[in-house]
C-alpha cells in the first residue's frame, strides 16, 4: 500500500514493527528483506511515487520530480560544486547510472581490520554481494544497447593500450534508451522502485511518499519512532504531522541527509564523529566533439570504466546526457554555446572519478537545512589534470575536433598539441567544475564506540532502536559507483535487525 | 496518486510531457516586474541569438521563462535565496563594471552576452560561479524545448519509442536483429581516428 499526500489527516499516527526513512538503495533493500522475513514494515519518503509510465526525457520537469532540490543541492568548499541526490520513491537507485561494482576486496579488508568484525570481511561479504546482484540482476549488456559513445571510449582505451571493464548493471534486457537520470522508460534498469520495493509491497509493507521526516521520537533513551511533516504539494510547506511508532527506526536517507536529522539528538558524543568523515567521490566532465556523427544521446548511459589508472584512484568513462544537461554543464553562453550544441549529435561527454584523498563534513544549517561541506586536495587537484590530460589524448587520437575542458580558466582544446596548455594555465581548485552523485560516509560504522557513530549491527552506539543503512555508514571511501556495496550491507544488516525484531515478537 | 497496492504500475513509459500520476505541482514563482524585466534580460544574453538555426522568438524565451519559474520552487533553499540575488547582480553588471549606465535587460542581446563573458572571466570565483549558476538555470530550460530538440537532430521521444518497442520484442521471446544496432560502427568510428601508421 503506498499512501501520499491526500491519504492523511492533519495529525497521522501509525504503528509498526520496523521503520525505514527512504526508498533507495539501502531502504529498499533491507525493507524487503524485513517484510518477506515476515516483520511489519512501514516506509517513510520524501519524494513522491513516481512510476515508470510516468517518466520521459525531458529534463525541467523531471528533475523537480525525481532530484531533490531539482537537482541544485551544493557542497560548499574550495570548489563549491554539486551534487545528485533522488527524491522519490526509488531514491538515487532511480536516476543513477546503473553500475553494480562491489567495494574493491582491498576496501573490504581494510574495514575488517578497522572494525575488527568478521562479517565484514570479503569472505563474508561475498554472499550478500552476490545476493543484492541477484536481486536486481547485474550483468552485462547485448550489443544492441551499445552507442557511439561507448564505442569511442573502448576502442580510444584500446588504442591506448589501457584496461578497459565493461560493467555490469542493473537491468533486465537494457536497450540503451539512455534516460537514465531521469528514470528508466522501458524499465530495464532494475532500481528499487521496480525491484525490492515492490517485493516489499507484496509482502505487506507499506509506504507513506511525500512525508519528510523531521525528527526521531526518543523515550527513556531508547529510539522508538520518527516524527515527520505532510509537506503541501501546491506551497511545499509543511503542513500535516505524521507520527510513526516502531520498534527499531531504520534510516536511509544517503549521507547528507541521514546525519542532518541525527545532528539535532545530540547522538554518538563519545566519539563526536557523526556527519564527520563524509567523501565525495568526485568527479569532472570532459566533452569531445567530433567531426561525424556520434549520436552518444543513443545507447547506453555508461558501458564500460577505463580501469587502467584505477589503483592510482582515477577512473575514466562516458556518460551521454540530455541536451539540456551537456548545455548546462558547458562554460558558453549566447552564441558560443550554440556553436558547440548544434553539434549535439557529434558529442561524447565523458567523465573523470578521483578516489577522495580528504574528508569533509555535514552540518545542520538553519531552516532544517544540511550543509555538506568538502574540498578537494591539491594531490586531488592534480589527478583531475592528468586524468584530464590523458582524456584529452585518447579524444584526438579517435578523431575528435575540439575538446571542452572542466576548468573555468581554460575552456578549450582544438588539437593535441595544445593539452600541454592544461598544465601551463595554473588551474587551482577553485577553477575546478566539479560534481558528484556518489556521497558516502559521514556516520560511520565501526567497533569501537569512541571512533564511529554505529555498530556492526548498523545501530546507533548510543541510541538503541536507530538503525542506519545507506552510504554514510562506509567507514571510508570506497573508489566505486556505491550502489550495491548499499545493498550488500543492507541486505546483511537486515538479517540481523529482523532476528532481534521476530525475537521480541516471540518473547512478547 | 492516491493508494495503490502495487508499485510498479506499468512496464514503460508513456513518454507524456507532464504525465498524470497524480502528482500535483508546485505553484510557479511568482517575481515582481522588476524581476521579471532582469530575467527576460539575462535569458537574451545568455540563449543564442538567432544565428545559425537556432531558435530565438519570442515564444522560445517565454517559454525558457516559465521552466525557470516552474522549477524555481523545488530548488534547495540556498538556491532560492541565492539566485535572486545573482539575477539582480548580473542585471546589474554593466553599471559595477564601469561599461555604462543601462542594466543588463535594456542592452541588446549580443552585448549582454559580451557583458556576462567578461564577468565570467572574473579573477574573483564567486563572479565566476554567478554566471555558471545563471548558465545552468536558463540553458537547462531552453535545450529541453521541443523546437530546440528538432533544431539539434535530438529526438529522444522517437528513439525511445523504438527502443520500447525492441524491449517488448525481446521480452516476447523474439531474438534481435542486426538492424537494432546502433550507429555508427566500430569501424566507422576506427576509420576516423587518427591514422598512427
Amino acid at each position: 500500500m503506498i499512501l501520499n499526500h491526500r491519504d492523511y489527516r492533519a495529525d497521522s499516527h501509525f504503528d509498526a514493527e520496523v521503520v525505514v526513512v527512504g526508498t533507495g538503495a539501502g531502504g529498499a533493500a533491507i525493507g524487503a528483506m524485513l517484510a518477506e522475513l515476515g516483520v511489519d514494515v512501514l516506509f517513510v519518503e520524501e519524494g513522491g511515487h513516481h512510476p515508470t509510465s510516468s517518466f520521459n526525457p525531458y529534463l525541467a520537469e523531471s528533475m523537480p520530480r525525481l532530484w531533490r532540490d531539482a537537482g541544485t543541492s551544493v557542497i560548499l568548499g574550495r570548489s563549491t560544486f554539486l551534487y545528485a541526490e533522488g527524491r522519490c520513491v526509488g531514491g538515487s537507485t532511480v536516476i543513477n547510472g546503473a553500475m553494480t561494482y562491489r567495494a574493491p576486496e582491498e576496501v573490504l579488508q581494510s574495514w575488517h581490520a578497522q572494525v575488527r568484525d568478521d562479517s565484514l570481511g570479503p569472505a563474508a561479504m561475498e554472499s550478500w554481494f552476490e545476493r543484492a546482484e541477484q536481486d536486481i540482476s547485474a550483468k552485462l549488456h547485448r550489443d544492441i544497447a551499445v552507442g557511439g559513445d561507448n564505442r569511442i571510449m573502448a576502442l580510444g582505451a584500446e588504442r591506448a593500450g589501457w584496461h578497459h571493464e565493461k560493467n555490469r548493471r542493473n537491468h533486465i534486457d537494457c536497450v540503451g534508451s539512455n534516460n537514465c537520470i531521469l528514470g528508466c522508460v522501458t524499465g530495464a534498469k532494475q532500481s528499487t522502485l521496480v525491484s525490492y520495493m515492490p517485493r516489499a509491497l507484496g509482502a505487506g509493507a507499506r509506504c507513506l511518499t511525500e512525508v519528510r521526516a523531521r525528527r526521531l521520537l526518543i523515550e527513556r533513551g531508547r529510539c522508538v519512532g520518527v516524527e515527520g511533516r505532510v509537506v503541501d504539494p501546491r506551497t511545499l510547506k509543511p503542513t500535516g504531522r505524521i507520527r510513526v511508532r516502531a520498534q527499531a527506526v531504520v534510516l536511509a536517507c544517503g549521507a547528507v541527509q541521514t546525519p542532518h536529522l541525527l545532528l539535532q539528538h545530540r547522538v554518538a558524543r563519545r566519539s563526536g564523529q557523526l556527519g564527520r568523515n563524509f567523501v565525495t567521490h568526485p568527479n569532472v566532465k570532459v566533452l569531445a566533439i567530433y567531426p561525424h556523427e556520434i549520436g552518444g544521446w543513443r545507447g547506453l548511459s555508461q558501458w564500460g570504466q577505463v580501469r587502467q589508472f584505477h589503483e592510482e584512484g582515477i577512473i575514466l568513462a562516458e556518460n551521454m546526457g540530455p541536451s539540456g544537461a551537456v548545455a548546462a554543464a558547458l562554460p558558453f553562453h549566447g552564441r558560443a554555446i550554440w556553436q558547440r550544441m548544434k553539434h549535439y549529435n557529434n558529442m561524447v561527454l565523458s567523465g573523470v572519478l578521483v578516489e577522495d584523498s580528504n574528508t569533509g563534513r555535514i552540518y545542520r544549517g538553519p531552516f532544517d537545512t544540511a550543509v555538506p561541506v568538502y574540498s578537494i586536495t591539491q594531490a586531488d587537484l592534480r589527478q583531475f589534470l592528468r586524468a584530464t590530460r590523458l582524456l584529452c589524448g585518447m579524444h584526438f587520437d579517435m578523431g575528435a575536433e575540439r575538446v571542452i575542458l572542466p576548468f573555468t580558466r581554460l575552456h578549450e582544446l582544438t588539437s593535441a598539441d595544445q593539452i600541454a596548455l592544461i598544465d601551463e594555465s595554473r588551474i587551482k581548485i577553485s577553477d575546478l567544475e566539479l560534481f558528484t552523485p556518489h556521497l558516502m560516509g559521514s556516520v560511520r560504522l565501526g567497533g569501537d564506540e569512541r571512533d564511529s557513530v554505529v555498530n556492526p549491527d548498523h545501530e546507533v552506539w548510543d541510541l538503541p532502536g536507530c538503525y542506519v543503512s545507506d552510504a554514510s555508514v562506509f567507514p571510508t571511501a570506497i573508489g566505486v559507483n556505491p550502489q550495491v556495496t548499499i545493498m550488500a550491507m543492507a541486505l546483511r544488516a537486515g538479517e540481523r535487525l529482523a532476528a532481534r525484531v521476530l525475537a521480541r515478537r516471540r518473547a512478547a | 496518486m492516491g493508494a495503490s497496492d502495487d508499485a510498479n504500475v506499468a512496464e514503460v513509459a508513456l513518454l507524456d510531457r507532464f504525465p498524470d500520476d497524480g502528482w500535483v505541482r508546485a505553484r510557479r514563482w511568482s517575481p515582481s516586474q522588476g524581476m521579471v524585466n532582469a530575467i527576460y534580460g539575462l535569458i537574451g544574453a545568455i540563449c543564442p541569438g538567432r544565428s545559425d538555426g537556432a531558435p530565438a522568438d519570442k515564444s522560445v524565451y517565454d517559454a525558457v521563462f516559465v521552466q525557470m519559474v516552474q522549477t524555481f520552487p523545488y530548488m534547495s533553499r540556498l538556491a532560492r535565496m541565492g539566485l535572486p540575488w545573482i539575477i539582480r547582480v548580473l542585471d546589474w553588471s554593466p553599471i559595477w563594471r564601469f561599461e555604462g549606465v543601462v542594466r543588463l535587460q535594456s542592452l541588446p542581446p549580443e552585448q549582454g552576452s559580451a557583458v556576462l563573458d567578461r564577468v565570467a572571466s572574473s579573477r574573483f570565483a564567486l563572479l565566476r560561479t554567478f554566471v555558471t549558476a545563471a548558465r545552468a538555470a536558463v540553458l537547462t530550460a531552453y535545450f529541453d524545448l521541443p523546437v530546440v530538440h528538432d533544431a539539434l537532430g535530438y529526438d529522444p521521444v522517437g528513439f525511445m519509442r523504438e527502443r520500447i518497442a525492441l524491449r517488448r520484442r525481446l521480452e516476447a521471446g523474439k531474438v534481435s536483429e542486426q538492424t537494432d544496432l546502433l550507429q555508427p560502427s566500430p569501424q566507422t568510428l576506427l576509420a576516423a581516428a587518427v591514422d598512427k601508421s
